[in-house]
């Protein structure tokens, strides 16, 4: 069995830690692609009064392929992809705080929550 | 509209909403429905993909704070998601076919309810029970929390009848897009007998994950749009931020009720123009 050196304090304020790191980059690639949007598509008028699904993310492939070549709408979008990342990291870390304690009743809980989010993430 | 008055518009509109959102305790994905639809006349779907991006960047720029003080008590928020994630994921399925003059009624009823709830009296110490129930010691819900320095401890209550009402506030979370914290404090506040403090901190750790699993949905069926994403979240941020800083310094009561009525006067026009069909 491997010794773990890490306390239950610890681990909350890794995970506390994560979520600030998540926000704040997601927030900063928004800028960022914000920023490229103007500069890409300053002038044009935008229309939302008429719902498109226009824009619809298909694959997270699809979102890298797009920064790579420099398209500011993949950028938010990868942006969107770090937010919705850290909610769902928070809770993959969860299961290694309760393990840590040695909690299995709530290892259990909390691997019953990622099932569903994962579920239906390539159900959806 | 043109593409650069368009960010800016929903920039400021973002960060008022970011404040109000949590000077209200309410959450900016709240807000942002109204100013986007009755505002900028964005349609409802968009407006309920930007609420909901917005209501995650909120909970996990807040939970991070609220780690740090210890009250947050995560086998209950943990025990609870399971209600409120499929909840979430009913409710986002029932939003892709439920027409948008529905849903924007339904929004306005649920802001009224919280606009009730955000001005009701909180009885910090007589609702803590010493009552056990039996799954609440099975699940280990019971926790301590710090009062002016102190360890108190609180049991939970009723823990069937919070976790049911937490299945509706996740339904109603992934069909409107917000992080529904009324209706989950009032299952952790009243039903479970949560104290005040530690049900609304909870909460909060429970929305972004809520949201997330309704959010991936709304992602694929394009209801995010990037334009409007990208000012909303940065925005709603930065007004949850400087309102955060705010709370401690202002007297927050009667702000929250000015703020209330704004919010009812805005549900009334969400629900009128629900039932015209403008929306």
């Amino acid at each position: 069995m491997i010794k773990i050196n890490i306390t239950p304090r610890q681990m909350e304020m890794f995970i506390g830690r994560m979520l600030r790191v998540g926000v704040f980059t997601s927030c900063i690639v928004a800028v960022l692609g914000g920023v490229m949007y103007v500069v890409q598509y300053g002038g044009n008028s935008v229309d939302f009064s008429e719902f498109t699904a226009a824009m619809a993310v298909e694959s997270i492939g699809e979102v890298i392929n797009g920064v790579l070549v420099l398209d500011a709408v993949s950028v938010i979008q990868l942006a969107l992809l770090i937010l919705l990342a850290t909610p769902i990291l928070r809770v993959v870390f969860s299961i290694l705080a309760f393990m840590i304690e040695r909690d299995y009743l709530y290892v259990f809980i909390t691997l019953v929550v990622l099932i569903i989010i994962v579920f239906n993430i390539f159900n959806g | 509209m043109e593409v650069e008055l368009f960010i800016a518009v929903m920039f400021i509109g973002a960060v008022a909403a970011g404040l109000l959102g949590s000077l209200t305790g309410l959450g900016g994905g709240v807000v942002v429905i109204p100013l986007l639809t009755l505002g900028l006349g964005v349609d409802m779907r968009y407006a309920v993909g930007a609420a909901l991006v917005a209501s995650i960047a909120n909970s996990s720029g807040a939970a991070a704070a609220y780690i740090r003080e210890g009250i947050t008590n995560v086998r209950i928020g943990m025990f609870l998601e399971i209600a409120t994630t499929i909840g979430a994921v009913c409710g986002a399925m029932i939003a892709m076919w439920l027409p948008t003059s529905i849903v924007a009624m339904i929004f306005g009823c649920v802001l009224i309810f919280s606009a009730v709830m955000s001005i009701r009296k909180h009885d910090i110490h007589t609702s803590i029970s010493h009552k056990k129930d039996r799954w609440g010691e099975r699940l280990k819900l019971d926790g301590t929390y710090p009062v002016d320095g102190k360890m108190e401890s609180y049991q939970v209550r009723n823990v069937a009848g919070g976790f049911s009402l937490m299945g509706l506030a996740g339904v109603v979370s992934g069909l409107l897009g917000i992080g529904s914290g009324a209706l989950k404090v009032l299952a952790m506040d009243i039903v479970m007998k949560v104290p005040f403090k530690v049900s609304t901190t909870t909460s909060n750790f429970m929305i972004g994950v809520t949201a997330v699993a309704s959010a991936v949905v709304y992602l694929q069926r394009g209801y995010i749009d990037p334009v409007i994403a990208m000012p909303i979240v940065v925005g709603v941020l930065i007004g949850a931020f400087v309102g955060s800083k705010l709370l401690v310094r202002v007297r927050v009561r009667p702000l929250r009720i000015l703020f209330s009525i704004v919010i009812t006067i805005l549900a009334i026009e969400m629900i009128y123009n629900g039932y015209t069909g403008r929306l």
